[in-house]
């Protein structure tokens, strides 16, 4: 089991909305694969996008602003612009989507603690019946931004899908009382 | 707390590209969420639109899926496909710019025909009083501002230049 340092990680604040404050995940070693993840689309030099011809790449300065675009809209109204916006991984790990770019979130009670929010399969089990995005549960007010890996093939590997729980678990072991 | 941090977003948002960059994203996110509204509501399928927009299925998804850049003409396409027409308005961000597009009076249709005489030197003769269809630049410039619809490869009995209001890509139906 990986060591947690003992001092408060600095989480950054990506956004604060109507609904939810979304912060980038700090894993055990203190890296934030997600603020990182972000710093180089910014700048348009995120290495493992297979979609890129060379680097720096436009589209992935554009694609910043869609991944930035999206956390705010979420942070504000709890769901996303479109369906295909977002996806449900495992256990509770949720994924933005743009390209073949996934950026992987999860929600947290702040004390160390998660309950999964799975994607609801039966409307008649809505937390939000009104909403076109019905399948989509509440979370709670603290959402971090956890992994960032590239989609190549039809589904997420299961290195991803471990690596986007290990993050959370790390993460989450920082604020464990 | 974090109540009082800024975050990276608001940040992000206080600088002029990044105001541009959030706006054209939010925009193009926006306009995928209506197209995919548009398609669930619609009685076409992704096969169906993709077969009557004349485009692969794969691009179809592409665009679904929010990951293609869309022309603004695409996006009336794909919608009109789909039974759908698009409006456009614009919200003011900053104080005193009024909301777009303006409220206004619509034109209502003319009665009876004007009976005062044309201008001198107007192109509307008498002979030819009524020529529509055909304008020349600065009746154009001006009516083109009020919607007018313009008539396309008109001909014209004047010796002026006529000109064609036809847009380069436009096809005319």
């Amino acid at each position: 089991m990986a060591k947690v340092d003992d001092a408060e990680p600095l989480r950054r604040l990506i956004a604060k909305g109507r609904l939810h404050e979304v912060h980038c995940a700090v894993r055990s070693d203190s890296s934030s694969p997600a603020g990182e993840f972000l710093d180089l689309l910014k700048d348009g030099m995120w290495e493992p996008d297979p979609d890129a011809k060379s680097l720096p790449s436009d589209e992935q300065i554009r694609d910043h602003d869609w991944f930035l675009s999206a956390i705010r809209k979420w942070a504000n109204d709890g769901e996303p612009f479109h369906n295909r916006a977002v996806n449900a991984l495992d256990n509770g790990v949720w994924e933005f989507k743009r390209g073949a770019k996934r950026l992987t979130f999860y929600d947290t009670d702040g004390v160390g603690g998660y309950v999964e929010k799975r994607k609801i399969v039966d409307y008649a089990d809505a937390e939000c019946p009104e909403s076109d995005f019905w399948q989509i549960p509440m979370f709670d007010v603290l959402l971090r931004l956890g992994h960032a890996f590239p989609k190549v093939g039809q589904e997420a590997t299961q290195d991803d899908l471990q690596i986007s729980q290990d993050v959370r678990d790390e993460d989450l072991r920082h604020d464990e009382w | 707390m974090t109540s009082g941090e800024m975050s990276i977003v608001e940040e992000y948002a206080a600088t002029p590209a990044g105001a541009q960059g959030l706006a054209a994203a939010d925009l193009a996110a926006q306009v995928a969420g209506l197209l995919e509204q548009a398609l669930a509501a619609s009685p076409l399928d992704q096969k169906a639109l993709s077969e009557a927009i004349g485009v692969t299925e794969g691009r179809v998804s592409q665009i679904m899926n929010g990951d293609g850049n869309l022309r603004v003409a695409a996006v009336a396409r794909y919608l009109r496909a789909m039974g759908y027409e698009v409006s456009l308005s614009a919200k003011p961000l900053l104080e005193g710019l009024p909301a777009l597009p303006k409220a206004k009076r619509k034109r209502q249709r003319v009665q009876e025909k004007p009976t005062r005489s044309a201008p001198k030197n107007s192109w509307r003769t008498s002979q030819n009083p009524d020529v529509s269809g055909v304008f020349f630049e600065k009746e154009l410039a001006h009516f083109s501002k009020r919607q007018w619809p313009v008539r396309l490869n008109a001909q014209s009995t004047h010796s002026h230049k006529v000109v064609s209001h036809r847009p380069a890509s436009a096809k005319i139906s």
